[in-house]
């Protein structure tokens, strides 16, 4: 009988059905087994309103959307590229930080690679970078910024995950920041085999972009700054983006005209009805899954067989890598309540698997062969997908040592929370 | 027909964008209010309770568009590899299996509201009106309800563009 409900739910799956009907449907299903009423299910949902910190969802969302449909992309690209266009494979290294920002403030990373693909590339193609490593470096760094605060997926995780936000924000930064120190050492390396000219210093580039970004440039401070010095919660700092980058983009830039600015939330908040109602569905879930301790008997399945913490990391990696390339957010609010016992069960602290599962699902991003990026990149640029899956190959190395850095060096995502003392 | 269809579902879509956006500059103005009183040692009472709450009704709206444009999170592969022939038919069965389902969730929701309306469970005081937990709990419904019509006329939609009505 359960294999053929099952099978039923598989189907359903591969013929489209929407994941949070597939979710609810578990739901309702395995509360009647139990004899329980089907409106238990939506009490669990209701508790959506008690999770601490869910109003930072819409307004980072809201924020988001309405950078990437203002010229900050532009803006973000030029002021990269004036501070580090000078270095050795300088300009890649502006592709990378602008590209890591803006997936961080725009939180979804389909949005960078429409967004700044269409800026970054012919730069790098301009400044004589080969064609492989310039459609790899957009693919891999359009999830790049995940990693970094205020990302969407961060939030996410946390709510999920029952960890706070602030110290997950802190957790995954410094993992990213390693991503991007190896992604820049790459850029260096590909510069100078293709004999790429560095550009020269000008101030009044610089000057000129700062000038051009002078209402943009405080937002990451104020946002990052702002909840990694304690001045205020994740929540706040969603409120502040959300009215400054309104004021900003709209009053100041005038680059988002008033009429435009309904059908910006209203998209957004599509964006946010969708996550919100499978992260409700998958409430009902949880609570069954931990009612019938199914995280605690997969634990003594796997400890049969892996006895390890170490061993059970290198298996999370294989299977978050394959179950992180088909969709990020479902990904999340699925697997999360599962694993997040089991590993705990392991003796993993809770943060460091935040970070884990993060950066897990960045690389799924650019997974050959389902990763989303690689079909965003594929549509943007015109370009086959074994081409991609060829040109990101060498950043997918890059990112697979960062991973096993990263999973088995503990500290690394655990330092920073412990330095800034948060709880 | 149809364009019928579509039009009528698109004046619904218009009703429930228009409310979600109201909805939303509430929920920016109040949360930044918020943000600028604490600074001050000041705060809304109620106003976290509210934005709470906000968030859920939003998100069911939401939901409720998502539906419209068909943007709910699902597995496309088949989809997109599908012969054209069979694309309307996969089309509608997606969507008529997530009606299915949604009208169970609907009926779940309906008898969770009807429980808290029948215990008549305070959620706030405002000053001296006090606002029944009811209210909070009625976007759930009425989500899953916008999300089911939105469905059907997917469904109505999908069997026009199958039979090249």
């Amino acid at each position: 009988m359960i294999f053929l409900v099952l099978a039923g739910f598989i189907a359903l799956a591969f013929a489209g059905t929407p994941v949070f009907a597939l979710m609810g449907a578990l739901a309702l299903w395995l509360f009647n087994s139990a004899d329980i009423q089907s409106s238990a299910v939506i009490i669990e949902l209701s508790r959506l309103a008690s999770l601490p910190s869910l109003i930072a969802v819409p307004l980072f969302t809201f924020a988001g959307y309405l950078l990437a449909e203002s010229k900050a992309p532009r803006r973000l690209v030029a002021l990269a590229e004036a501070l580090f266009g000078w270095l050795p494979g300088g300009v890649a290294v502006a592709g990378l930080c602008a590209c890591a920002l803006f997936t961080a403030f725009t939180g979804a990373s389909g949005v960078t690679i429409i967004a700044l693909g269409g800026l970054v590339y012919p730069l790098l193609r301009g400044r004589g970078y080969p064609e492989s490593f310039s459609l790899g470096l957009i693919t891999t760094t359009g999830s790049l910024g995940l990693m970094f605060p205020p990302s969407l997926p961060i939030i996410l995780y946390a709510l999920v995950g029952k960890i706070s936000i602030d110290k997950l924000f802190a957790a995954a930064a410094v993992p990213g920041l390693l991503l991007l120190a190896a992604l820049s050492a790459y850029s260096f390396i590909v510069a100078k085999r293709a004999r790429v000219e560095a550009v020269a210093f000008s101030w009044s580039a610089l000057r000129a972009a700062v000038r051009g970004a002078a209402w943009e440039i405080p937002l990451p401070l104020v946002v990052i700054g702002g909840i990694y010095g304690g001045y205020f919660t994740a929540s706040e700092a969603a409120a502040i983006m959300a009215f400054y980058v309104m004021i900003a983009e709209v009053l100041i830039y005038k680059d988002v005209p008033w009429r435009a600015l309904p059908g910006i939330a209203r998209e957004s908040m599509i964006l946010v009805g969708a996550i919100l109602i499978v992260l409700g569905c998958a409430l009902g879930l949880t609570s069954y899954m931990i009612d019938q301790d199914i995280p605690g008997r997969l634990f003594l399945l796997l400890h049969e067989h892996v006895k390890s913490p170490w061993g059970f990391l290198a298996l999370l990696n294989v299977f978050l890598l394959i179950v992180n390339m088909v969709e990020i957010f479902s990904a999340i609010v699925i697997v999360v309540p599962i694993i997040a016992p089991v590993a705990a069960q392991y003796g993993i602290d809770p943060v460091h698997l935040g970070a884990l599962f993060l950066l897990n699902l960045e690389i799924g991003y650019m997974t050959p062969p389902l990763g989303l990026n690689l079909f965003l990149s594929s549509r943007r640029f015109d370009k086959p997908l074994p081409e991609l899956y060829r040109a990101v190959l060498p950043f997918w190395l890059l990112l697979i040592a960062a991973l096993m850095v990263v999973t088995y060096c503990p500290s690394l995502s655990l330092w920073l929370p412990r330095l800034l003392k948060l709880q | 027909m149809r364009e019928q269809l579509r039009k009528a579902e698109a004046r619904l879509a218009a009703v429930e964008g228009a409310i979600l956006v109201a909805l939303l500059a509430i929920m920016v103005t109040l949360a930044f209010t918020q943000v600028i009183l604490r600074h001050f040692g000041l705060g809304l009472l109620w106003g976290e309770t509210v934005l709470k709450h906000l968030v859920l009704w939003t998100g069911f709206l939401g939901a409720g568009l998502a539906a419209a444009q068909e943007k709910h999170f699902a597995w496309e592969a088949v989809h997109v590899a599908a012969p054209a022939r069979l694309k309307p038919w996969l089309r509608l069965f997606a969507n008529l299996s997530g009606a299915a389902i949604t009208a169970a969730l609907l009926a779940a929701s309906w008898t969770f509201f009807s429980d808290d309306r029948a215990s008549g469970a305070e959620l706030m005081r405002v000053g001296s009106v006090v606002v029944k937990s009811w209210i909070a709990a009625a976007g759930i419904p009425l989500g899953f309800a916008l999300v089911l019509t939105h469905m059907l006329f997917k469904c109505a939609d999908a069997v026009a563009e199958a039979s090249g009505k």
